[in-house]
């Protein structure tokens, strides 16, 4: 951290000490191996002192067991929480009364004060007090930990100082989001896929990356059996990781709610880095744009996949007014050119005034002429008011054998 | 010890009593040789790097040097180079091989011109490749390393020169050695091609061994070398960053230890590459296996106690902790673990009384956590005392 120190013009019988309680590391271990059947003795010999210098006992492994203490200011990314220690010595040889730490942080937007106990205590000469303060990083940019200290000596004189700890806060992790509509004849399905990238500068073990959905959708989540499943999701520095959901709407005979279904939820993110440094993030309400239906849209509710040749079937149609009037809708089957499939109801049906959000329920009969995957196309809707008609081929195959 | 395995006769071992030792496929280099010129030609020519400055030695030490080191005379530099290397001055310990190498022929600038490769000469830069090693002087082990080139020189081996002796004369240490100290080159990574090669040379010999139906301590010899090539890899992917192989691959390890013993000492350290890596999944994974092979030893605790610190649960640190009494306990890993632990829960005054009981005060990250600590909480003359004492 960048330290200041204000005002500072007479000479302090305290001293303030900060210091950033990142997690504790393993010490770094210099490794060493050696012949385990050396002849000669050296190598034993040379492990056997150097194990002893360092105190750890085996050299030969890729870590050691000591603890480390924080040696500096690392980096802090948001999501994570700020805790240090902050700690008022007496530096001078006689009490020092009333002291009180107050500790604040500034950023770019607020400033917050941060709980802490030091509050009109008496510190003895050489002895310190202080404590242990958290705080959970929600902005990037620029920080400022102010700490100031006010305390009488026993003269009774009041002294007053601060001291500011700046420290910048990064992003640890960027999302990128993409949206596929699958949706179709047979479903309303989205699927989001999610690409999360590692900004930050240390290895993160993703622990859970979840979509929270909105009130219209639920939410599955697609993955894959990891290589390692012991081991979590691991994402070094710039790497990027893909995770992909598939969202249903909760109501499937929604019609009119494609302006509702833009909101799609937000991503919950957590991770940890060395020593289980942990972190969290939430996106903002991710968005999408809803698809185009035009006025009306036609689902194939139910079809055989599979039909023998010569044998006629059904189709169960619905037909959804999606649009924000009546519609007085007509029925047209155009026969195919190929005519492998041959369609067998009424043309020209009337399907009757359909108000706004409502849909209807048709069945179409069905005779195949060819063996091989055949497609059902020729539906023909017309809004009898506009004249508009609404095309629709191709909208469900089967295989004919 | 070694004094007690042989005491005059270190780096000038019996070759018969050692041959399984000594033995290495002849390589394909010593195979192009023709036989009617063997022992003839030179291949390999090390020499000390001249333009490194000889490591300083503390002044109290130099009349011990001069002691040992005025004249070659084997048995008196040797147990020179013993008494340095227990005495922790590993800079005089290289110096006085820099010496014996001068002595041999192969001193400074003697790179590159014909000198006489022996078993002495061999073990001698072998020692001196690990003391240069355990110095950091990454820079001299490279350079002066360089003159064994890939260590398949035909005269590297016994039968070049001699009828009746086969085998390498390239220590083992050496070739450990050889394969990691790319690590510290600008192509890093291919140290690992050379790991793999030792390894599956390794593993051709504890095959070949079996075949042949040896002994049943020559084959556990070199499957205890085989073991610490496998070490020597995950210990160097670790370094290079790549935590998932180098967790699968020492937890084969693990596995495929019959030696209980082992097999604790490579559960915790894997849940303590977990742990540093930040894998929660992988953490309690092997701490649930660490837990299940010595549950309720003090080491185990420190390290469930070491677990809570990863989940942030600095308080359940202390509970664990504070289940070995310190009359108990006073292994300098318990002790560092507990003044950690004392300082995340606020109780930093407490933290340095406790790692001040270390004994002795040498660098190292207990040391340094002491003066962390006190740098935090003491008055800068307490500091000082307390230091200085």
């Amino acid at each position: 951290m960048a330290e200041n120190i204000s005002n500072s013009s007479t000479q302090q019988l305290l001293a303030l000490r900060v210091m950033r309680l990142a997690r504790p590391k393993f010490a770094p271990l210099d490794g060493f191996s050696h012949d385990p059947v050396d002849p000669t003795g050296f190598g034993e010999l040379l492990a056997g002192k150097v194990a002893e210098i360092s105190k750890e006992s085996r050299h030969d492994l890729p870590i050691g067991e000591y603890l480390i203490a924080p040696q500096m200011f690392e980096n802090i990314y948001l999501g994570e929480t700020f805790t240090f220690y902050v700690n008022v010595v007496n530096e001078s040889e006689s009490n020092v009364v009333n002291v009180s730490l107050k500790c604040e942080l500034q950023t770019s937007t607020q400033r917050v004060v941060l709980p802490c106990s030091v509050q009109d205590v008496t510190i003895e000469s050489t002895k310190c007090d202080g404590q242990v303060i958290s705080h959970e990083v929600k902005e990037i940019g620029q920080h400022i930990l102010i700490c100031s200290v006010n305390y009488k000596t026993l003269s009774g004189e009041n002294m007053y100082f601060r001291k500011f700890f700046k420290f910048p806060v990064s992003k640890p992790i960027d999302v990128k989001t993409k949206f596929y509509s699958a949706e179709d004849n047979a479903n309303q399905d989205v699927y989001l896929e999610a690409q999360i990238e590692n900004t930050s500068n240390s290895n993160m073990f993703l622990e859970r990356v979840e979509l929270d959905p909105s009130q219209h959708y639920k939410v599955t989540s697609i993955s894959h059996e990891d290589e390692f499943p012991e081991v979590g999701k691991l994402l070094k520095p710039k790497d990027i990781r893909q995770f992909l959901f598939c969202l249903s709407p909760i109501d499937v005979n929604n019609t009119l709610g494609y302006k509702d279904l833009t909101s799609i939820g937000k991503l919950d993110m957590s991770w940890r880095t060395s020593m289980g440094e942990k972190g969290r993030l939430q996106t903002s309400a991710l968005q999408r744009i809803a698809p185009g239906y035009g006025d009306v849209r036609l689902s194939v509710e139910k079809t055989p996949a599979c039909v023998d040749v010569q044998k006629p079937f059904e189709v169960a149609c619905r037909l959804y007014n999606c649009s924000e009037r009546a519609l007085d809708l007509q029925l047209r089957l155009e026969q195919p050119s190929n005519r492998q499939l041959v369609i067998c109801s009424p043309s020209g049906v009337s399907l009757g005034q359909l108000p706004p959000s409502q849909y209807v329920d048709f069945a179409l009969n069905v005779f195949p002429v060819a063996v091989g995957i055949q497609s059902i196309s020729g539906i023909r809707i017309t809004d009898t008011f506009t004249k508009r008609i609404y095309e629709h081929d191709d909208i469900a195959q089967i295989f004919v054998s | 010890m070694p004094e007690l395995k042989d005491k005059n006769r270190m780096l000038n071992y019996d070759y018969d009593s050692h041959k399984h030792l000594l033995y290495w496929p002849e390589s394909n280099r010593y195979k192009t040789t023709k036989p009617e010129t063997r022992g003839t030609m030179q291949y390999t020519m090390p020499g000390i790097k001249e333009e490194f400055i000889r490591s300083p030695i503390d002044h109290r030490y130099q009349e011990t040097f001069t002691k040992f080191f005025s004249s070659y005379d084997l048995d008196l530099n040797q147990k020179g180079l013993i008494w340095f290397i227990k005495k922790g001055v590993l800079e005089g310990a290289l110096n006085g091989t820099s010496d014996m190498l001068t002595w041999l022929g192969q001193g400074k600038d003697k790179a590159g011109r014909p000198s006489e490769i022996t078993q002495i000469t061999m073990e001698l830069w072998t020692l001196r490749f690990q003391l240069l090693l355990n110095l950091r002087m990454h820079a001299q082990l490279l350079a002066e390393l360089a003159a064994f080139e890939d260590l398949d020189a035909p005269d590297l081996f016994y039968q070049y020169k001699s009828a009746d002796k086969t085998g390498s004369l390239v220590p083992f240490s050496l070739r450990i050695i050889h394969a990691e100290a790319l690590r510290f080159s600008p192509f890093p990574w291919h140290s690992m091609i050379r790991i793999e090669a030792l390894q599956s040379q390794v593993e051709q010999i504890v095959n070949i061994f079996r075949m042949q139906n040896a002994p049943a301590s020559q084959i556990e010899d070199w499957e205890k070398r085989l073991q610490c090539v496998k070490y020597l890899f995950v210990r160097v992917l670790h370094e290079l960053g790549e935590y998932k192989i180098a967790i699968k691959t020492l937890d084969k390890a693990r596995q495929e230890t019959k030696n209980q013993e082992e097999k604790v000492v490579l559960t915790r350290a894997l849940m303590r590459m977990a742990m540093q890596a930040g894998d929660e999944k992988a953490m309690h994974y092997f701490a649930e296996k660490a837990s299940h092979l010595s549950n309720g030893t003090n080491l185990m605790i420190v390290h469930k106690a070491m677990r809570s610190i990863f989940l942030g649960s600095n308080n359940h640190a202390q509970d664990y902790i504070g289940r070995i009494k310190e009359n108990e306990d006073q292994t300098p890993q318990f002790l560092n673990t507990k003044s950690i632990i004392q300082l995340y829960t606020g109780r930093a005054r407490d933290a340095v009384q406790t790692i001040s009981m270390i004994r002795p005060i040498v660098p190292g990250p207990t040391t340094t956590n002491l003066k962390t600590i006190a740098e935090l909480c003491y008055s800068t003359a307490a500091k000082d005392e307390l230091l200085i004492r």
